[in-house]
């Protein structure tokens, strides 16, 4: 296959499992958790005017990012090799003319725009109604939630080239090591995603008085070497995830 | 001018090929090579024949050896695209309908949308479902399935088709027709390596059998070469003749003959112990004597008769 007709064919691949992605039952989760927490911003608007501080610290760090983020990653980026394996799919793709790189590439680029689609549209759709100042958390931190996004689906996406239940890996993976080692005194924390994630968030919100409650116990790495740090762990989780698959037996 | 010898590798080339699963062996030690025309694999269950395709289509790599196809290493992409594999599992994209199926393979091995279209009217013809193709997957019969696997894996044109296990749930009509379509494509300069485990199916269709048992490539050739190859192999020949007291008479007193059962007035059961001989030494008889023969049947010369008899021999 030369290289203009593997391009057309990856893209094609990228298009169809996302298609594939958005309809389905992740896509009816998605949904439903978007529309509380936005329905719970609308309301918390109309009682009163959200300051910026407010909407950041009571509403994006710990519901949006710590809870809502994993999930919408978790939901398209561990059913990204997972899913073909299971449903007996996969088959199809490996015995086909694409070279295996190439249909790796395709299922992380689908699964990461299924995700950007609702992290940074719930994100978007919150911001829009936690007036007035919700716009302005929006400008300062789309770049944390999207480099946030980033790190996880290639962390989940490694799970699903490795593991045939990768939904489940990812789960106990998100309940327990996220939510429990980052809520760990000392370095410990510095292996989840949501410590660089949160770091960066408190870079970013500076100006509205966004902090680690307790910054002796957080011990907080600097905004940029947060972003470094997702932006790298992005390209590590990749490239490890794409050596594997262009490896492995699926047997 | 130095005149150069383009090199003619053949369409597979199993070479010293053996494949463990931790401990397990799938398959091990086989040498073979793939011809045009239709080769059957066969063998019982946990032989090792999936282990075989896998290997032939580049789900699996070696552990010692190499698989290749063409001369390209059966797990590079290149030789993807000589492949065409209709897997066993009955596994689709069920939203879509066959038609879009066929079409999404035919993308997937890089023809452009217009191509893809053409190419995939012209398989869906060839395994008679061009009006049929329009209906949800989901909604298919088990027949219907296996001819859109069987489109999929034509769609771009490879010159090996694998074929795991194509006959299974096809009705009787369907197995006829693609069976024709096999030897089709065979008679195209095509190979084309049939899984069965109906081994019926492989005397009307197979040029050409692999016999696979516990991992091990028991026997490969046509059945006649394996037939010459087992000729120590006992055999039942049934003779119809108007003069069968006389012919018994003379069977009875041949070193090839182990026993004889007259199952009527004209009809005779000879087990005979080296077929070659035997039939020698019976044009003779017959020349002498002036029978006339009326039928002469081998009973026993099925795929089936020689893979029991294969697989008794291994159990020993």
């Amino acid at each position: 296959m030369g290289t203009i007709r593997a391009i057309q064919s990856t893209l094609f691949l990228t298009v169809l499992s996302l298609r594939r992605s958005l309809w389905s039952r992740q896509t009816v989760i998605c949904a439903v958790l978007s529309t509380l927490v936005v329905g719970i911003t609308f309301a918390w608007s109309l009682r009163h005017a959200i300051t910026a501080a407010e909407f950041s610290s009571q509403w994006i760090l710990p519901v949006f990012v710590a809870a809502l983020l994993p999930i919408y990653c978790l939901c398209y980026a561990s059913g990204t090799v997972a899913s073909d394996r299971s449903d007996g799919t996969l088959v199809y793709l490996l015995t086909s003319s694409l070279y295996r790189p190439l249909i790796h590439s395709a299922k992380f680029l689908a699964a990461l725009l299924a995700t950007l689609i609702w992290t940074l549209g719930t994100f978007a759709l919150m911001a829009y109604f936690a007036r007035p100042n919700g716009w302005h958390v929006f400008d300062q931190f789309w770049l944390s939630i999207t480099l946030a996004t980033l790190a996880y689906v290639g962390l989940f996406h490694l799970f699903s080239v490795l593991f045939e239940r990768a939904t489940i890996v990812s789960l106990l993976y998100a309940i327990f090591l996220e939510i429990l080692f980052s809520n760990m005194p000392g370095t410990a924390k510095r292996i989840t995603v949501l410590f660089y994630t949160r770091c960066s968030l408190f870079d970013a919100g500076r100006e509205f008085g966004v902090a680690p409650e307790n910054p002796e116990l957080f011990l907080p790495i600097s905004g940029a070497a947060a972003e470094a740090s997702l932006w790298i762990a992005t390209v590590a989780l990749f490239s490890l995830a794409g050596w594997l698959f262009a490896r492995k037996e699926y047997v | 001018m130095v005149k150069t010898a383009a090199v003619i590798h053949p369409p597979c080339e199993f070479t010293n090929v053996s494949k463990w699963y931790g401990d397990v062996i799938g398959i091990n030690d086989v040498s073979t090579e793939l011809q045009p025309g239709i080769t059957g694999l066969v063998g019982p269950n946990g032989a090792g024949k999936s282990t075989m395709i896998r290997l032939l289509t580049g789900q699996l790599r070696p552990s010692i050896g190499e698989v290749r196809i063409q001369g390209l290493s059966s797990w590079s992409a290149e030789a993807k695209a000589r492949i065409g594999y209709c897997p066993d599992v009955d596994a689709f994209y069920e939203e879509m309908s066959g038609r879009r199926f066929v079409r999404t393979m035919a993308r997937l091995h890089g023809f452009s949308r217009s191509e893809a279209r053409q190419r995939t009217e012209e398989v869906l013809t060839q395994v008679d479902m061009l009006d049929r193709a329009n209906r949800r997957l989901a909604g298919y019969s088990k027949g219907m399935r296996q001819r859109i696997k069987l489109a999929q894996a034509l769609v771009h044109d490879p010159d090996l088709v694998v074929l795991d296990e194509p006959l299974n749930g096809v009705d009787p009509v369907g197995r006829r027709e693609l069976v024709q379509l096999f030897h089709r494509l065979a008679e195209a300069g095509k190979a084309v390596l049939v899984s069965s485990h109906i081994l019926d199916d492989m005397d009307s269709l197979a040029d050409q059998i692999w016999f696979i048992c516990r991992g091990r490539l028991l026997a490969s050739g046509t059945l006649e070469q394996i037939r010459d190859m087992l000729d120590d192999h006992p055999l039942h020949v049934r003779i119809t003749t108007d003069n069968l007291r006389c012919l018994v008479r003379e069977l009875v007193t041949h070193g090839s003959v182990r026993g004889l059962q007259i199952e009527s007035s004209i009809d005779v059961t000879v087990e005979v112990e080296h077929p070659k001989q035997f039939y020698q030494q019976f044009a003779e008889v017959v020349a002498e004597g002036d029978y006339e023969i009326q039928r002469l049947q081998v009973l026993d010369a099925s795929t089936e008769a020689i893979f029991d008899y294969l697989m008794e021999r291994r159990m020993v």
